[in-house]
């Protein structure tokens, strides 16, 4: 069966938050009433201590999705392993409604980069990346997300847009795509292409998550730092994918200069607003 | 596969950091940034995530030797170790004995051991839970088989021993301390024992009995042996008792062959 039919056993909905260590005492403490949270699944590869001790106490009280970087889907590298049997354990210990990592290379020679590298959309890496993340479904036992990265270079070698590659890949590969709306736009500013073209190419079936964050406008280049609160034009991105896919359930991303958690919440609970007011008039018109 | 040759380039130009790497070639031309600076920009933000896992797990190595000097040890060791594991909790596990032969940074000669201690602080932070020590089962452990106990200490615990007052240059570096009281290099050195309990990394100090006493338990030595070897098997039975309630010793086994 395929996956695309298939439906996530715990289904998420409206506005989440990346789970950042530096949050876990309020979030326990408070309770903020948020609909689910994201858990960086290479940060809880370990053997105990408090940060899987918190991952389960948040777990407890909040739905959750995992989200990886190390998967490294696009390497000539055979995948790892050891990798997949820790994130194997997690998606166990978690029950997570999804599982995903980013359709992109971070490795080559058993060296890592530990930073997002784009692909070449070619019909020889679609291949590639599809039978990789096929495998990891094997193992798994479970359809994953993959999401669509920012990027600061094009290859010459490139025979179709992004969003064409994307969708070819998910369709190849049967899973599902977290469509990361920063980084369009980051991606659509550097490279000069419409933003809204690649949101309304990407087909609707397949995508099951949005991401929201912040870039840094470096005057000549926009950088996807998640350091910053998420940008008006990004905003407005958002309400075209929201016109497009529904209401996807969709998580806020911090990693630099992480603020305190009611700053989150705001941004969060302003999806959240984004998401209702669209909604309604679709449902109105 | 032309995707691997790409790949090995992109690794080479990393590895390298030539001027014109041949990877250049790959990247598509558009204004207003060059090939060059396009390929910059990912170098830089792999070298940025690598330093940044350093600057975590050693915070009181940067406060003591200031963000530069910190930032041209990790840039070097950045060269010298390439991370080879798809999660960053080992990359700095060598960064002590870069630091031990850095040159520059030999004037502070208290460094590598405060690098040392923040290394055991990571190690001890990750560690599998440990579990609660059996004294019902240890208490049922026949008189013939008690020479052949071997004790544990807690699982991902580090003893260090170090000439210099460590532990108190840890805590005077931390966010939360206030104490402001001057520490005397020649004031004495550090036997500490890091670990994690309940949750919660303790670095505590011990008396040199104490340290000695463990270092031996960790070597997986019998008790029967550990006696032997003790010049004083009175010390030794009467640390015995301090040392498991402080759950220093967290746990035992017997060996199947002594089971026999």
């Amino acid at each position: 069966m395929s996956f695309v039919k298939r439906q996530c056993s715990r289904p998420i909905q409206g506005a989440g938050v990346g789970l950042r260590s530096c949050h876990y005492s309020y979030i326990l403490q408070h309770r903020p009433p948020i609909p689910w949270f994201e858990a960086l699944s290479d940060n809880y590869m370990v053997d105990g201590g408090p940060a899987l001790h918190y991952l389960d106490v948040v777990r407890e009280h909040y739905p959750m999705v995992l989200h990886g970087v190390g998967l490294s889907l696009g390497s000539t590298d055979p995948l790892s392993q050891e990798y997949l049997n820790k994130l194997r354990t997690l998606v166990h210990r978690v029950n997570p409604s999804w599982v995903s990592d980013h359709l992109c290379w971070i490795s080559v020679k058993g060296h890592y980069f530990h930073d997002l590298l784009p692909l070449p959309y070619t019909k020889e890496v679609i291949q590639h990346v599809a039978d990789r993340i096929r495998q990891v479904q094997d193992c798994l036992g479970l359809p994953i997300l993959i999401e669509n990265v920012s990027s600061y270079f094009e290859y010459n070698k490139n025979e179709m847009t992004e969003w064409e590659f994307v969708n070819t890949v998910a369709e190849k590969a049967d899973c599902f795509i977290l469509l990361d709306i920063n980084n369009i736009y980051v991606s659509a500013m550097n490279h000069h292409f419409d933003p809204q073209t690649y949101v309304r190419s990407i087909d609707c079936e397949r995508v099951k998550q949005f991401h929201l964050a912040g870039f840094s406008d470096k005057r000549r280049f926009l950088f996807d730092s998640h350091g910053e609160m998420i940008h008006q034009p990004v905003w407005d991105l958002y309400q075209v994918a929201l016109r497009r896919f529904g209401p996807i359930p969709t998580l806020i991303e911090w990693d630099e200069n992480i603020p305190k958690f009611p700053i989150l919440q705001a941004e969060a609970e302003k999806a959240q607003s984004i998401m209702n007011e669209m909604m309604e008039s679709i449902r109105c018109n | 596969m032309q995707l691997e040759e790409l790949q090995l380039d992109f690794l080479q130009a990393f590895l390298e950091q030539e001027a014109m790497p041949s990877f250049l070639t790959n990247i598509r031309k558009s204004q207003p940034l060059s090939e060059q600076e396009r390929l910059a920009l990912y170098q830089e933000s792999i070298t940025g995530c690598l330093t940044n896992a350093l600057r975590e797990t050693y915070s009181v190595c940067e406060k003591l030797v200031g963000e530069k000097f910190f930032m041209r040890m990790a840039y070097e060791y950045i060269d010298k170790t390439p991370s080879i594991s798809p999660t960053l909790f080992n990359y700095g596990h060598r960064f002590v004995e870069f630091v031990a032969n850095f040159e520059p940074a030999s004037v502070l000669p208290y460094l590598s051991d405060v690098c040392r201690l923040e290394w055991a602080w990571h190690r001890a932070y990750y560690a599998p839970d440990q579990q609660t020590m059996d004294f019902n089962t240890l208490a049922k452990i026949s008189n013939t088989l008690q020479n052949e106990i071997i004790f544990k200490l807690p699982a991902g615990s580090t003893l260090l021993k170090s000439n210099y007052p460590i532990h108190r240059i840890w805590n005077a570096n931390q966010d939360v301390n206030d104490n402001e009281s001057v520490i005397h290099l020649k004031e004495g050195g550090a036997y500490l024992l890091i670990w994690q309990k309940n949750m919660d990394v303790k670095i505590d100090d011990l008396n040199e009995d104490e340290w000695q006493i463990l270092e031996t338990i960790e070597k997986k030595i019998k008790l029967g042996d550990l006696c032997k070897q003790n010049e004083s098997t009175m010390n030794l039975i009467a640390l015995l008792p301090k040392l498991v309630e402080c759950g220093w010793i967290a746990d035992f086994e017997v060996t199947t062959e002594s089971e026999k």
